[in-house]
């Protein structure tokens, strides 16, 4: 039998309450924005790299970044280390389900990886840049795997394990780079500054497609409906 | 490339590269990798206090930039003490591990991913202790609680899922507490960099609404009573070296964020009563964990409420602070003692008590008697961890409590004074009641041991040097003194 949904009072209380701080403090703020986008503008503007997300991301806040990725790689590694056996959702799934699914799929696929370049490509200078390119080509390996087509070999074990590394692993050495020219952490140097943001963009927009399909596909149920009793 | 200048960046870069490597190289070298990058960090982490002591503050841009376009890393006395703390911590709990999941189930899918969580966990630890930029404590904060309640449900169980996902909810409801705190002051301040908050901090609703919010956020993470609700369960249902890392130095990162924004980057008389409310509920804290470690039946979960107790004593720091920059040295320093010592005695005493759990095949007191018998070096490692526990002298226990009390009697408010007494006795009810069952005079059921355990040395090394601890209080104070805290109160080494 369903257990009944309850009214828990006290987190309410404390919900409601924090709601009524949070509400007091924004009619609070002040009219005019103190942040930083002035600055971080005049230097995205001087680094050459036109689009001041990208800029932000990759250069000014890179060590956040840096560590985002780290969190997102650690969140997969987390959803693989409760499987008893990462790879039942493909097992379970065998087979193109039909003719349109299975045409669908091989036009659009490409397409979709395609777009992920493009995102890429273009997240110098406007909207776009690795995550965005990484979900594109994280939702191309999820509409692969769910409708039916076989995975490559290539795609488990050791060979998908360094995929999902290799974008936190190239991030590293370029971070490191500088260390050897006599720079901090990250500190590119100007002249290989735009090459370099670019080589680790691609690098992590396979990473992060990699993470999002494994993050999907671990976190199927090991058992289908129809198996549980 | 000089080392010597990046080690600050050194110290988070080469757990990460070891969590990768270990991920990629595949569960039969991942323990080879883990032992190499923890004997690293040993190494780095003892490079950087020498430095600290020897230069005093400093700190480094990442990027080039500075702050406040840029993150700055802060390397100071506290972050050197917090760093060489969870090296030796961790280096011991990375040798028990190996020999630990060794003996566990092989085929478990799972146990070959420890390795990188448990670097990706020293990574986000050692990013925090370092950085002096409110975002990216979000940043690592999400490492930590991630990392850490996938280590607590590595092993699977039942009991283990249900504290993991307790867990899971309690640390994704601080990291968003805080992160809302985060877009606040930086509403307010135009800044998320601590030293540059400091600067710019006015009294407005909305930054004073920011701060309580984040404090608020990181005392869950801290498991202050009334918070801790997550922290029994989930410390005494993970694997053995995953409770001992998660006792011993996952609280004191969370814990570090408070000392930080507490002291160095509100001014004084910032959020008035905060102080004072972080030392009630430390003082209830104290209390409470003891009188529930009192009347636990297994061995974990008592091990697990004393750490619940133990943390009331870091937070007596905040009300005496506001004294004076005599009693906040004092204090700090005594704070900073305790956070040591408790570190490497609650480390040792989860290991000899997974020890104990090994030998016997259950977590039940009651049926621990006599354990002395059969295994000698487990029950002197539990009996050490109590000396400290207590603040017996001569131990690092008794050094903190001395220079808190002195703390507290020195600025008049001698009610905390009397807190920390009833806490050693209190700490001393619950571990005599511990060691009075291990050594009882009665035949022990354990099982033979399979194997000359080497490992059993392993909780003594640590309990023995958290006794120690008391002959390094000196060196503890020269770093405390070379932290930006007491530096900008004016206090000389």
């Amino acid at each position: 039998m369903p257990e009944r949904p309850r009214i828990r009072l006290v987190p309410l209380a404390a919900s409601l309450a924090v709601f009524a701080l949070v509400l007091r403090a924004v009619h609070a703020l002040p009219d005019t924005a103190t942040g930083l986008s002035a600055e971080m503008t005049a230097g995205a503007k001087a680094s050459g790299i036109k689009n001041v997300v990208t800029a932000v991301l990759l250069d000014f806040r890179g060590y956040d970044t840096l560590l985002e990725i780290a969190v997102l790689m650690l969140a997969t590694i987390a959803v693989l280390s409760l499987r008893t056996d990462p790879d039942a959702l493909s097992r379970r799934i065998s087979g193109v389900a039909g003719p349109v699914l299975g045409a669908l799929t091989r036009a659009y696929v490409p397409i979709m990886i395609v777009v992920a370049g493009h995102l890429v490509w273009i997240g110098s200078s406007g909207p776009g840049g690795a995550f965005q390119g990484g979900a594109v080509l994280g939702a191309a390996g999820i509409l692969l795997a769910l409708s039916g087509f076989a995975r490559p070999r290539w795609s488990s074990g050791a060979p998908m394990r360094w995929v999902l590394a290799v974008g936190l692993l190239t991030f590293i050495a370029v971070a490191l780079l500088p260390l050897a020219l006599g720079g901090t952490l990250l500190q590119y140097p100007d002249e290989s500054r735009k090459s370099l943001v670019l080589l680790v963009e691609i690098l992590l927009t396979l990473s992060i497609g990699a993470s999002l399909t494994s993050l999907f596909l671990a976190s199927a149920s090991d058992t289908s409906e129809g198996e549980r009793r | 490339m000089n080392v010597v200048h990046h080690l600050p960046a050194l110290l988070v870069i080469t757990p990460l590269v070891g969590a990768c490597v270990a991920f990629v190289a595949g569960r039969r070298v991942a323990p080879h990798v883990a032992l190499a990058t923890a004997t690293a960090d040993v190494v780095l982490a003892v490079l950087f206090a020498a430095r600290v002591l020897a230069e005093g503050p400093f700190r480094y841009r990442i990027g080039g930039w500075g702050a406040p376009m840029g993150i700055d890393l802060v390397a100071d006395g506290m972050a050197a003490l917090f760093i060489v703390l969870t090296s030796i911590v961790g280096l011991v709990v990375t040798v028990y591990a190996s020999g630990y999941f060794r003996s566990t189930d092989p085929t478990a899918y799972g146990h070959g991913l420890f390795w990188t969580l448990w670097l990706f966990m020293w990574t986000s630890l050692n990013g925090l202790f370092l950085t002096g930029d409110v975002f990216n404590v979000y940043v690592c904060i999400e490492l930590v609680g991630i990392s850490a309640v996938a280590l607590v449900t590595i092993s699977g169980g039942p009991d283990a899922l249900r504290a993991g996902m307790r867990y899971l909810f309690a640390s994704m409801l601080g990291a968003m507490t805080y992160l809302l705190g985060v877009a606040l002051l930086y509403a307010s301040a135009g800044a998320v960099d601590m030293a540059t908050l400091s600067e710019r901090l006015v009294p407005d609703t909305t930054a004073a609404t920011g701060l309580a919010l984040m404090v608020a956020a990181l005392v869950l993470k801290t498991a202050l009573v009334p918070a801790h609700f997550w922290l029994p369960t989930a410390h005494a249902s993970a694997p053995t070296p995953v409770s001992a890392a998660l006792s011993a130095l996952v609280v004191k990162g969370s814990y570090f964020v408070v000392l930080r924004l507490m002291l160095d980057v509100m001014p004084d008389g910032y959020l008035p009563g905060a102080a004072t409310l972080l030392g009630v509920l430390g003082a209830a804290a104290i209390v409470w964990g003891s009188v529930q470690a009192l009347v636990q039946t297994r061995i974990k979960l008592l091990v697990a409420y004393s750490t619940v107790a133990q943390i009331g004593y870091l937070f007596l720091v905040f009300p005496l602070a506001r004294n004076g920059r005599d009693v906040l040295a004092l204090a700090l320093t005594g704070a900073l003692v305790h956070a040591t010592a408790h570190g490497l005695a609650k480390g040792g005493l989860f290991l000899a008590a997974g020890g104990l759990i090994t030998r016997f095949g259950h977590d039940r007191l009651a049926e621990m008697r006599g354990a002395a018998r059969a295994v000698p070096v487990l029950t002197f490692a539990v009996a050490l961890s109590g000396v400290t526990m207590m603040g017996l002298p001569p131990s690092g226990g008794f050094a903190a409590k001395w220079l808190l009390i002195s703390a507290a009697l020195t600025s008049g408010e001698w009610w905390w004074a009397v807190v920390l007494v009833v806490g050693g006795l209190l700490a001393a009810a619950y571990m005599f009641r511990l060691v009075a069952i291990l050594i009882a005079d009665a035949p022990a059921e354990t099982a033979p041991a399979p194997k000359p355990v080497r490992t059993e040395w392993l909780p003594l090394a640590l309990t023995a040097a958290a006794v120690l601890l008391l002959f390094a209080v000196p060196l503890i104070s020269d770093l405390a003194a070379a932290s930006t805290t007491l530096q900008s109160a004016g206090v000389t080494p």
